[in-house]
Protein backbone atom coordinates (compact mmCIF):
# COMPACT_ATOMS: atom_id res chain seq x y z
CA UNK A 1 0.00 0.00 0.00
CA UNK A 2 3.25 2.29 1.11
CA UNK A 3 4.28 1.81 -2.50
CA UNK A 4 1.19 2.52 -4.53
CA UNK A 5 0.40 5.86 -2.47
CA UNK A 6 4.33 6.39 -3.21
CA UNK A 7 3.53 6.24 -7.13
CA UNK A 8 0.25 7.80 -7.09
CA UNK A 9 1.77 10.45 -5.25
CA UNK A 10 4.65 11.22 -6.92
CA UNK A 11 2.40 10.54 -10.56
CA UNK A 12 0.23 13.67 -9.38
CA UNK A 13 3.54 16.00 -8.56
CA UNK A 14 4.84 14.59 -12.12
CA UNK A 15 1.36 15.99 -13.68
CA UNK A 16 2.21 19.28 -11.73
CA UNK A 17 6.00 19.57 -12.68
CA UNK A 18 4.99 19.55 -16.63
CA UNK A 19 5.16 22.72 -19.30
CA UNK A 20 1.43 23.76 -17.56
CA UNK A 21 1.66 26.82 -16.34
CA UNK A 22 0.96 27.12 -12.85
CA UNK A 23 -2.12 27.49 -11.70
CA UNK A 24 -0.99 30.33 -9.15
CA UNK A 25 1.45 33.52 -10.03
CA UNK A 26 4.06 34.54 -7.37
CA UNK A 27 1.77 37.89 -7.14
CA UNK A 28 -1.17 36.33 -6.45
CA UNK A 29 -0.36 34.26 -3.31
CA UNK A 30 -1.72 37.11 -1.00
CA UNK A 31 -4.78 34.83 0.01
CA UNK A 32 -3.16 31.66 0.41
CA UNK A 33 -1.35 32.95 3.40
CA UNK A 34 -4.08 33.71 4.94
CA UNK A 35 -4.91 31.52 8.08
CA UNK A 36 -7.80 30.14 6.66
CA UNK A 37 -5.45 28.57 3.93
CA UNK A 38 -3.05 26.74 6.13
CA UNK A 39 -3.34 23.22 7.18
CA UNK A 40 -0.85 23.61 9.73
CA UNK A 41 -1.75 23.63 13.52
CA UNK A 42 1.17 24.06 15.23
CA UNK A 43 1.37 23.23 18.70
CA UNK A 44 -2.39 23.27 19.08
CA UNK A 45 -2.68 20.59 16.59
CA UNK A 46 0.29 18.38 18.22
CA UNK A 47 -1.54 18.44 21.34
CA UNK A 48 -4.77 17.84 19.50
CA UNK A 49 -3.51 14.73 18.17
CA UNK A 50 -1.78 13.75 21.27
CA UNK A 51 -5.34 14.11 23.15
CA UNK A 52 -6.81 12.28 19.70
CA UNK A 53 -4.56 9.57 20.31
CA UNK A 54 -4.65 8.57 23.67
CA UNK A 55 -8.69 8.45 23.54
CA UNK A 56 -9.45 6.88 20.03
CA UNK A 57 -8.10 3.89 17.74
CA UNK A 58 -6.80 5.30 15.47
CA UNK A 59 -3.61 7.24 14.89
CA UNK A 60 -1.47 9.25 12.54
CA UNK A 61 -2.36 11.17 9.01
CA UNK A 62 -1.46 14.26 10.76
CA UNK A 63 2.63 14.09 11.12
CA UNK A 64 5.40 12.21 12.93
CA UNK A 65 3.77 10.62 16.14
CA UNK A 66 4.87 9.63 19.51
CA UNK A 67 5.89 11.24 22.10
CA UNK A 68 5.00 9.67 25.16
CA UNK A 69 1.75 8.05 26.25
CA UNK A 70 0.31 10.87 29.18
CA UNK A 71 -3.03 8.20 29.13
CA UNK A 72 -2.65 6.52 31.81
CA UNK B 1 7.33 16.75 13.83
CA UNK B 2 8.25 20.61 14.03
CA UNK B 3 9.93 21.01 10.67
CA UNK B 4 7.15 19.09 9.00
CA UNK B 5 4.61 21.53 10.50
CA UNK B 6 6.97 24.26 9.60
CA UNK B 7 7.33 23.54 5.66
CA UNK B 8 3.52 23.41 6.14
CA UNK B 9 2.96 26.45 7.25
CA UNK B 10 5.05 28.45 4.78
CA UNK B 11 4.74 26.30 2.21
CA UNK B 12 1.68 27.86 -0.09
CA UNK B 13 3.24 31.58 1.12
CA UNK B 14 6.59 31.30 -0.01
CA UNK B 15 9.17 29.01 -1.51
CA UNK B 16 9.88 26.56 0.78
CA UNK B 17 13.40 28.18 1.40
CA UNK B 18 13.30 28.74 4.84
CA UNK B 19 10.60 30.02 7.39
CA UNK B 20 9.39 33.39 6.70
CA UNK B 21 10.71 34.84 10.30
CA UNK B 22 11.83 34.06 13.72
CA UNK B 23 9.11 33.04 16.25
CA UNK B 24 8.66 32.30 20.36
CA UNK B 25 5.16 30.79 20.80
CA UNK B 26 4.08 29.84 24.56
CA UNK B 27 0.76 27.85 24.85
CA UNK B 28 -1.52 26.65 27.82
CA UNK B 29 -3.88 24.04 27.61
CA UNK B 30 -6.58 22.92 30.37
CA UNK B 31 -8.18 19.42 29.80
CA UNK B 32 -11.19 18.21 31.55
CA UNK B 33 -13.33 15.43 31.53
CA UNK B 34 -14.99 13.19 34.19
CA UNK B 35 -11.95 11.52 35.88
CA UNK B 36 -9.20 13.41 33.99
CA UNK B 37 -7.55 16.60 34.32
CA UNK B 38 -4.29 17.99 32.25
CA UNK B 39 -2.53 21.39 32.79
CA UNK B 40 0.20 21.70 29.73
CA UNK B 41 1.83 24.74 29.50
CA UNK B 42 4.75 24.79 26.04
CA UNK B 43 7.23 27.15 24.81
CA UNK B 44 8.61 26.59 21.33
CA UNK B 45 11.33 28.58 19.48
CA UNK B 46 11.98 28.69 15.97
CA UNK B 47 14.79 30.59 14.60
CA UNK B 48 16.32 30.67 11.16
CA UNK B 49 20.14 30.95 10.74
CA UNK B 50 22.57 32.09 7.81
CA UNK B 51 23.53 29.52 4.96
CA UNK B 52 19.46 28.51 4.89
CA UNK B 53 19.96 26.50 8.18
CA UNK B 54 16.98 26.94 10.85
CA UNK B 55 16.39 25.40 13.85
CA UNK B 56 13.68 24.72 16.24
CA UNK B 57 13.23 23.81 20.02
CA UNK B 58 10.34 22.80 21.86
CA UNK B 59 9.31 22.17 25.49
CA UNK B 60 6.55 21.17 27.62
CA UNK B 61 4.55 19.84 30.58
CA UNK B 62 1.57 17.61 30.88
CA UNK B 63 0.40 17.80 34.44
CA UNK B 64 -1.82 14.60 34.60
CA UNK B 65 -4.50 14.23 37.17
CA UNK B 66 -6.24 11.34 37.61
CA UNK B 67 -8.75 8.95 39.72
CA UNK B 68 -7.13 5.77 38.73
CA UNK B 69 -10.42 4.12 38.03
CA UNK B 70 -10.13 5.88 34.38
CA UNK B 71 -6.77 3.80 34.13
CA UNK B 72 -8.50 0.59 35.44
CA UNK B 73 -7.47 0.18 38.88
CA UNK B 74 -10.37 -1.13 41.32
CA UNK B 75 -10.26 1.60 43.84
CA UNK B 76 -10.35 5.53 42.86
CA UNK B 77 -7.72 7.56 44.07
CA UNK B 78 -6.29 10.65 42.83
CA UNK B 79 -2.74 10.80 41.71
CA UNK B 80 -1.06 13.12 39.60
CA UNK B 81 2.14 12.69 37.54
CA UNK B 82 4.28 14.48 34.80
CA UNK B 83 5.05 13.90 30.98
CA UNK B 84 7.83 16.58 30.23
CA UNK B 85 8.69 16.30 26.64
CA UNK B 86 11.65 18.21 24.49
CA UNK B 87 12.41 18.38 20.91
CA UNK B 88 15.17 19.73 18.48
CA UNK B 89 14.60 20.59 14.74
CA UNK B 90 17.28 21.06 12.09
CA UNK B 91 16.99 21.81 8.83
CA UNK B 92 18.34 23.17 5.39
CA UNK B 93 17.44 25.03 2.33
CA UNK B 94 18.40 24.20 -1.40
CA UNK B 95 16.56 26.55 -3.32
CA UNK B 96 13.75 24.77 -3.44
CA UNK B 97 14.69 21.79 -2.10
CA UNK B 98 14.62 21.64 2.19
CA UNK B 99 16.31 18.47 4.48
CA UNK B 100 15.37 18.22 8.08
CA UNK B 101 15.77 16.45 10.84
CA UNK B 102 14.13 16.03 14.57
CA UNK B 103 15.01 14.51 18.02
CA UNK B 104 12.18 14.30 20.49
CA UNK B 105 12.46 12.95 24.16
CA UNK B 106 9.28 11.99 26.40
CA UNK B 107 9.45 11.18 29.45
CA UNK B 108 7.20 10.27 32.63
CA UNK B 109 7.36 8.14 35.40
CA UNK B 110 5.84 4.63 33.69
CA UNK B 111 6.42 5.94 30.27
CA UNK B 112 9.61 6.65 28.69
CA UNK B 113 9.82 7.90 24.43
CA UNK B 114 12.78 8.73 22.19
CA UNK B 115 11.78 9.79 18.42
CA UNK B 116 14.10 10.45 15.76
CA UNK B 117 13.54 11.34 12.06
CA UNK B 118 14.24 12.72 8.89
CA UNK B 119 12.08 14.78 6.07
CA UNK B 120 12.57 15.83 2.74
CA UNK B 121 10.52 18.55 1.01
CA UNK B 122 10.35 19.26 -2.83
CA UNK B 123 9.20 22.59 -4.19
CA UNK B 124 7.31 21.55 -7.61
CA UNK B 125 5.76 23.31 -9.97
CA UNK B 126 7.23 26.76 -10.05
CA UNK B 127 6.46 26.44 -6.45
CA UNK B 128 2.90 26.05 -6.41
CA UNK B 129 2.81 22.45 -4.52
CA UNK B 130 5.53 20.26 -2.79
CA UNK B 131 6.00 17.10 -2.03
CA UNK B 132 6.79 16.03 1.41
CA UNK B 133 8.36 12.45 2.83
CA UNK B 134 9.30 11.79 6.24
CA UNK B 135 10.61 8.83 8.39
CA UNK B 136 10.46 8.29 11.74
CA UNK B 137 11.72 5.82 14.40
CA UNK B 138 10.19 6.19 18.05
CA UNK B 139 11.44 3.39 20.93
CA UNK B 140 9.17 3.58 23.98
CA UNK B 141 10.13 2.04 27.34
CA UNK B 142 6.75 1.30 29.48
CA UNK B 143 4.85 0.11 32.37
CA UNK B 144 5.23 0.85 36.19
CA UNK B 145 8.77 -1.05 36.17
CA UNK B 146 10.13 0.28 32.57
CA UNK B 147 10.27 -3.10 32.01
CA UNK B 148 8.42 -3.47 28.53
CA UNK B 149 9.54 -2.01 24.83
CA UNK B 150 7.74 -0.89 21.66
CA UNK B 151 9.44 0.31 18.52
CA UNK B 152 7.23 2.53 16.48
CA UNK B 153 8.28 3.10 12.61
CA UNK B 154 6.99 5.38 10.50
CA UNK B 155 6.92 6.69 6.96
CA UNK B 156 4.80 9.61 5.37
CA UNK B 157 4.78 10.78 2.02
CA UNK B 158 2.11 13.34 1.07
CA UNK B 159 1.24 16.09 -1.85
CA UNK B 160 0.27 20.19 -1.04
CA UNK B 161 -0.85 22.05 -4.35
CA UNK B 162 -2.34 25.43 -4.43
CA UNK B 163 -4.71 24.98 -7.49
CA UNK B 164 -5.52 28.89 -7.73
CA UNK B 165 -5.19 31.74 -5.58
CA UNK B 166 -7.91 30.76 -3.45
CA UNK B 167 -7.87 27.10 -3.34
CA UNK B 168 -5.11 24.58 -1.74
CA UNK B 169 -5.51 20.92 -1.69
CA UNK B 170 -3.44 18.49 0.48
CA UNK B 171 -3.44 14.53 -0.02
CA UNK B 172 -0.78 12.44 1.82
CA UNK B 173 -0.30 8.58 3.24
CA UNK B 174 1.05 7.17 6.25
CA UNK B 175 2.10 4.02 7.65
CA UNK B 176 3.09 3.46 11.14
CA UNK B 177 4.54 -0.30 12.51
CA UNK B 178 4.10 -1.02 15.83
CA UNK B 179 6.02 -3.61 17.02
CA UNK B 180 6.22 -4.56 21.16
CA UNK B 181 4.41 -3.97 24.18
CA UNK B 182 0.97 -2.01 23.60
CA UNK B 183 -1.37 -2.38 26.15
CA UNK B 184 -2.15 -0.57 29.02
CA UNK B 185 -0.04 -2.09 32.16
CA UNK B 186 -2.97 -0.47 34.30
CA UNK B 187 -6.00 -2.31 32.44
CA UNK B 188 -7.39 -5.27 34.17
CA UNK B 189 -9.83 -7.95 32.25
CA UNK B 190 -12.46 -9.92 34.19
CA UNK B 191 -11.10 -13.73 34.68
CA UNK B 192 -7.31 -13.40 33.32
CA UNK B 193 -5.89 -10.39 34.88
CA UNK B 194 -3.89 -7.74 32.88
CA UNK B 195 -5.08 -7.34 29.53
CA UNK B 196 -2.83 -8.91 26.52
CA UNK B 197 -2.61 -7.51 23.01
CA UNK B 198 -0.74 -8.31 19.77
CA UNK B 199 3.00 -7.59 19.40
CA UNK B 200 2.82 -6.22 15.73
CA UNK B 201 0.14 -4.05 14.16
CA UNK B 202 0.49 -1.91 10.81
CA UNK B 203 -1.79 1.10 10.92
CA UNK B 204 -2.15 3.38 7.81
CA UNK B 205 -4.07 6.76 7.33
CA UNK B 206 -4.80 7.99 4.32
CA UNK B 207 -5.85 12.13 4.64
CA UNK B 208 -7.32 14.31 2.16
CA UNK B 209 -7.58 18.17 3.12
CA UNK B 210 -9.35 20.95 0.94
CA UNK B 211 -8.99 24.81 1.75
CA UNK B 212 -10.78 27.77 0.04
CA UNK B 213 -10.61 31.55 0.80
CA UNK B 214 -13.68 33.78 0.64
CA UNK B 215 -12.15 37.28 -0.19
CA UNK B 216 -15.27 39.05 -0.37
CA UNK B 217 -16.41 38.11 2.55
CA UNK B 218 -12.98 37.42 4.36
CA UNK B 219 -13.78 34.15 5.32
CA UNK B 220 -12.39 30.28 4.51
CA UNK B 221 -13.61 27.02 4.73
CA UNK B 222 -11.61 23.75 5.14
CA UNK B 223 -13.03 20.30 5.05
CA UNK B 224 -10.39 17.56 6.21
CA UNK B 225 -10.68 13.84 5.66
CA UNK B 226 -8.55 10.62 7.44
CA UNK B 227 -8.74 7.46 6.20
CA UNK B 228 -7.81 4.90 9.09
CA UNK B 229 -6.99 1.13 8.94
CA UNK B 230 -4.94 -1.23 10.81
CA UNK B 231 -4.15 -4.99 10.68
CA UNK B 232 -1.69 -7.60 12.25
CA UNK B 233 1.57 -8.72 10.92
CA UNK B 234 2.88 -12.68 10.96
CA UNK B 235 -0.25 -13.80 12.80
CA UNK B 236 -0.74 -17.32 11.67
CA UNK B 237 -4.60 -17.31 12.66
CA UNK B 238 -7.16 -14.17 11.93
CA UNK B 239 -6.15 -10.97 11.90
CA UNK B 240 -6.83 -9.87 15.24
CA UNK B 241 -6.98 -5.89 14.67
CA UNK B 242 -8.66 -4.84 11.18
CA UNK B 243 -9.27 -2.09 13.02
CA UNK B 244 -11.84 0.81 10.24
CA UNK B 245 -11.80 4.45 11.24
CA UNK B 246 -13.31 7.57 9.57
CA UNK B 247 -12.54 11.18 10.76
CA UNK B 248 -14.03 13.99 9.29
CA UNK B 249 -13.19 18.07 9.77
CA UNK B 250 -15.28 21.15 9.05
CA UNK B 251 -13.30 24.18 9.66
CA UNK B 252 -15.46 28.18 9.43
CA UNK B 253 -12.94 30.82 9.55
CA UNK B 254 -13.69 34.48 9.73
CA UNK B 255 -12.02 37.42 9.94
CA UNK B 256 -14.07 40.06 12.57
CA UNK B 257 -11.59 42.96 11.99
CA UNK B 258 -8.14 43.82 10.40
CA UNK B 259 -6.76 42.15 13.92
CA UNK B 260 -9.72 39.90 14.80
CA UNK B 261 -10.40 36.35 13.47
CA UNK B 262 -12.55 33.57 14.56
CA UNK B 263 -12.38 29.77 13.80
CA UNK B 264 -15.25 27.55 14.38
CA UNK B 265 -14.69 24.07 13.67
CA UNK B 266 -16.74 20.65 13.97
CA UNK B 267 -15.42 17.02 14.12
CA UNK B 268 -16.72 13.63 13.61
CA UNK B 269 -15.03 10.55 14.40
CA UNK B 270 -16.17 6.74 14.30
CA UNK B 271 -14.40 3.64 14.13
CA UNK B 272 -15.14 -0.44 14.56
CA UNK B 273 -14.08 -2.46 17.05
CA UNK B 274 -10.75 -4.18 16.57
CA UNK B 275 -11.23 -7.98 15.77
CA UNK B 276 -10.11 -9.47 19.02
CA UNK B 277 -11.78 -7.25 21.41
CA UNK B 278 -15.00 -7.51 23.05
CA UNK B 279 -17.54 -5.69 25.20
CA UNK B 280 -16.97 -6.86 28.89
CA UNK B 281 -18.79 -4.53 30.64
CA UNK B 282 -22.65 -5.67 31.46
CA UNK B 283 -23.53 -1.90 32.08
CA UNK B 284 -23.06 -1.42 28.66
CA UNK B 285 -24.60 -4.77 27.48
CA UNK B 286 -21.44 -6.72 27.55
CA UNK B 287 -20.51 -9.78 29.37
CA UNK B 288 -17.43 -10.75 31.32
CA UNK B 289 -17.35 -13.93 29.42
CA UNK B 290 -17.39 -13.04 25.94
CA UNK B 291 -13.90 -13.69 25.69
CA UNK B 292 -14.41 -17.25 25.87
CA UNK B 293 -11.89 -19.25 28.23
CA UNK B 294 -8.68 -19.65 26.25
CA UNK B 295 -8.04 -16.40 24.42
CA UNK B 296 -4.83 -15.07 22.71
CA UNK B 297 -5.56 -11.53 23.29
CA UNK B 298 -7.79 -9.61 25.58
CA UNK B 299 -8.26 -6.17 26.68
CA UNK B 300 -11.32 -3.89 28.10
CA UNK B 301 -9.29 -0.66 26.64
CA UNK B 302 -12.52 1.35 25.49
CA UNK B 303 -10.77 2.87 22.24
CA UNK B 304 -10.13 -0.66 20.57
CA UNK B 305 -14.08 -1.06 20.44
CA UNK B 306 -16.57 0.53 18.34
CA UNK B 307 -16.65 4.33 19.68
CA UNK B 308 -17.81 7.93 18.15
CA UNK B 309 -16.46 10.87 19.53
CA UNK B 310 -17.80 14.74 18.19
CA UNK B 311 -15.56 17.75 18.52
CA UNK B 312 -17.03 20.83 19.06
CA UNK B 313 -14.20 24.43 18.91
CA UNK B 314 -14.37 27.99 18.72
CA UNK B 315 -11.06 29.59 18.58
CA UNK B 316 -10.37 33.72 18.85
CA UNK B 317 -7.05 34.67 17.10
CA UNK B 318 -5.95 38.64 17.75
CA UNK B 319 -3.53 39.96 16.47
CA UNK B 320 -1.97 42.51 19.26
CA UNK B 321 -1.37 46.08 17.13
CA UNK B 322 -3.71 48.19 19.22
CA UNK B 323 -1.28 47.29 22.30
CA UNK B 324 1.74 49.74 20.45
CA UNK B 325 1.09 52.50 22.32
CA UNK B 326 -0.22 51.21 25.86
CA UNK B 327 3.05 51.42 28.45
CA UNK B 328 4.02 48.27 29.14
CA UNK B 329 1.71 46.04 27.05
CA UNK B 330 3.38 47.66 24.39
CA UNK B 331 5.81 44.88 24.15
CA UNK B 332 3.37 42.51 23.27
CA UNK B 333 2.15 44.62 19.96
CA UNK B 334 4.45 42.77 17.74
CA UNK B 335 2.58 39.41 18.40
CA UNK B 336 -0.59 37.01 18.36
CA UNK B 337 -3.50 35.95 20.91
CA UNK B 338 -5.22 32.56 21.23
CA UNK B 339 -7.85 31.61 23.22
CA UNK B 340 -9.85 28.47 21.99
CA UNK B 341 -12.83 26.79 23.93
CA UNK B 342 -13.46 23.20 23.18
CA UNK B 343 -15.93 20.45 23.75
CA UNK B 344 -15.22 16.99 23.30
CA UNK B 345 -18.02 14.21 23.26
CA UNK B 346 -17.02 10.75 24.00
CA UNK B 347 -19.37 7.74 23.75
CA UNK B 348 -17.00 5.76 26.15
CA UNK B 349 -16.52 5.36 29.88
CA UNK B 350 -13.98 8.86 29.91
CA UNK B 351 -16.91 10.90 29.46
CA UNK B 352 -17.35 14.13 28.06
CA UNK B 353 -14.64 16.93 28.09
CA UNK B 354 -13.69 20.29 28.50
CA UNK B 355 -10.30 21.68 26.35
CA UNK B 356 -9.24 25.55 27.08
CA UNK B 357 -6.04 26.53 25.29
CA UNK B 358 -4.63 29.72 24.97
CA UNK B 359 -1.21 30.85 23.58
CA UNK B 360 0.69 33.84 22.59
CA UNK B 361 3.07 33.75 19.40
CA UNK B 362 5.68 36.79 19.16
CA UNK B 363 8.00 36.99 15.96
CA UNK B 364 11.13 38.69 16.47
Amino acid sequence: MFRLALVALLGLAAIGCGHRPPPVRPWQRAYLSKRAMLFDDGLEGRFRQHLFGSREGAEGGYGVVGGGCGCN
Amino acid sequence: MSARLVLLATLLAAPPSGRAEDRVTVRGVYYRETSTRVVQPMVKLEKDLPAGVDVGAHFLVDAITSASVAAGALQDTLFTEYRKEAGFTVGKTFDRTRIGAFYRHSREPDFLATDVGLSLAQGVWDNTGTVLANVAYGSDTVGPMLDQHLAVTFGSLSYLQALSPTLAAQVGYEALLYDGYQANPYLRVPNFGYESLPKKRMRHAAVARLAHYLPTLGAGVQLHYRLYYDHGVGEEESDPWNLLAHTVELRLHKELTSTLEARFSYRFYTQGAAAFWCNTSVLTGGSTECYGLTPHYYSVDPKLGPMRTHTAEVKVTWEARALRTVPLLGWFAGGAFDLSYGRYFQNTRYGNAHVLQTAYSLPF
